[in-house]
């Protein structure tokens, strides 16, 4: 599929721009969990002893998962594997009665602790994460009211601590580490890779001497990271996506994309279509859009599964995760198989 | 340049700044700032497995 060139020069500039983006907040964030990262992730397996690792279906947050109605289908199954979800999805599920084996989170922002339940006083929300939750609502599911999602949240996670696990990167705000302790949900730990960690002055090695975890390659995004913990800290052989999407049906609005203000910025309103390629999803025949960092998640995802050691089907019944390392497949009919 | 020449002496050439290049600089740092918004949530280091740890350890 031909691009253009604006959209090529974004995508092979996303790991530099990641980084000037968060690179102090890794660092501080890092610090912060110092007391927390006592376990890590290679532990996880050992806890989880109750689960059947011969299958795991990874939860993330794309809009087919709402619209495909995919948590009911599995609320009313009977399956028995690894379920990982990414954290902003957590809420979404307990509400719904479905309680995952683990939740990972890797953003480093302050306010993804809202998907732990932030507290009202120490975890306020800036004005402008107040307007990206209210404008993105179709993105976030922290609904039109994020502060009261928020407190359902801290309630749910209160209840249901202890029967979770959490696979947290090194990155993530302290506070949502002392939400985790505070609801009696043991964490277990990984530092994401930030460069090279076997090249002089890596960012990743720093990282690494002040908390001797793993590095993992995370791709990106927190839902690639969760699949890297299903077949490689859990060892599992056959990994199932749902919520995978990275991107957008085509009736959703332009605004409510999660970089709306900045695509506009760059590429003026005019020409911002320049900026959000079409992808037709051949099993399903639709159409979807994408943005420049949704895209480059999609080009990692698939480098990486051409590589991984368990085989990936996609039961997302949409989106723009395709190609020959994915077995395509309905959630139900994975269900029925596993 | 301002930032660069202080002490009350005089210099036997002036030297101008150049608004032009200040002009470039302004910009390239506004775009690297919004290019800077468009990143991801982590990284991705192409060639490194899923998981590990540096080599000297």
């Amino acid at each position: 599929m031909a691009i253009s060139k604006k959209l090529q020069e974004i995508i092979d500039n996303m790991s530099e721009a990641t980084f000037t983006r968060f690179d102090d907040l890794w660092w501080d964030n890092t610090v912060g969990n110092v007391p927390y990262a006592t376990r890590n992730i290679l532990e996880s397996k050992l806890k989880r002893e109750d689960v059947d690792f011969s299958s795991a279906l990874v939860i993330a947050n794309g809009p087919s998962f709402s619209r495909r109605k995919s948590l009911q289908t599995l609320k009313q199954s009977d399956y028995k594997g690894l379920v990982i979800a990414v954290d902003s999805v957590l809420g979404t599920c307990l509400r719904n009665g479905v309680i995952p084996d683990c939740v990972v989170c890797v953003d480093p922002r302050h306010r993804i602790v809202n998907y732990f339940g932030a507290d009202e006083e120490l975890d306020k929300l800036r004005p402008e994460d107040l307007h990206y939750y209210q404008t993105r609502r179709e993105e976030t599911h922290l609904g039109d009211e994020p502060l009261v999602t928020s407190r359902s949240n801290k309630d749910l996670l209160d209840n249901y601590g202890t029967q979770m696990i959490a696979l947290l990167s090194t990155s993530v705000t302290p506070r949502i580490s002392q939400r985790c302790k505070e609801a009696g949900m043991e964490t277990y730990w990984f530092n994401p890779a930030y460069d090279d960690y076997d090249l002089f002055n890596s960012f990743t090695k720093k990282v690494y001497d002040l908390i001797p975890v793993p590095c993992v390659n995370v791709g990106g995004n927190v839902g690639t990271a969760a699949w890297i913990m299903a077949h490689s800290a859990f060892e599992i052989p056959k990994v199932a996506l749902t919520g995978f999407d990275f991107s957008y049906y085509p009736d959703t609005e332009l605004e409510k994309t999660q970089y709306y203000d900045e695509l506009v910025a760059v590429a003026g309103p005019d020409d911002l279509e320049t900026l959000l390629p079409r992808l037709t999803n051949p099993n399903t025949g639709e159409e979807f859009f994408t943005d420049p960092a949704y895209y480059w998640y999609r080009q990692v995802f698939l480098e990486l599964a051409s590589t991984a050691p368990c085989t990936t089907i996609n039961c997302t019944e949409g989106g723009i995760i395709f190609g020959d390392s994915i077995v395509e497949m309905s959630l139900a009919d994975f269900f029925a198989e596993n | 340049m301002a930032d660069v020449l202080k002490g009350n002496f005089k210099v036997k050439r002036p030297v101008e700044a150049s608004d032009e290049k200040k002009t470039e600089t302004l910009t390239d740092e506004f775009e690297r700032k919004l290019l800077a918004k468009l990143g991801g949530s982590a990284c991705y280091v192409k060639d490194k497995p899923f998981i590990g740890r540096p080599k000297d350890n």
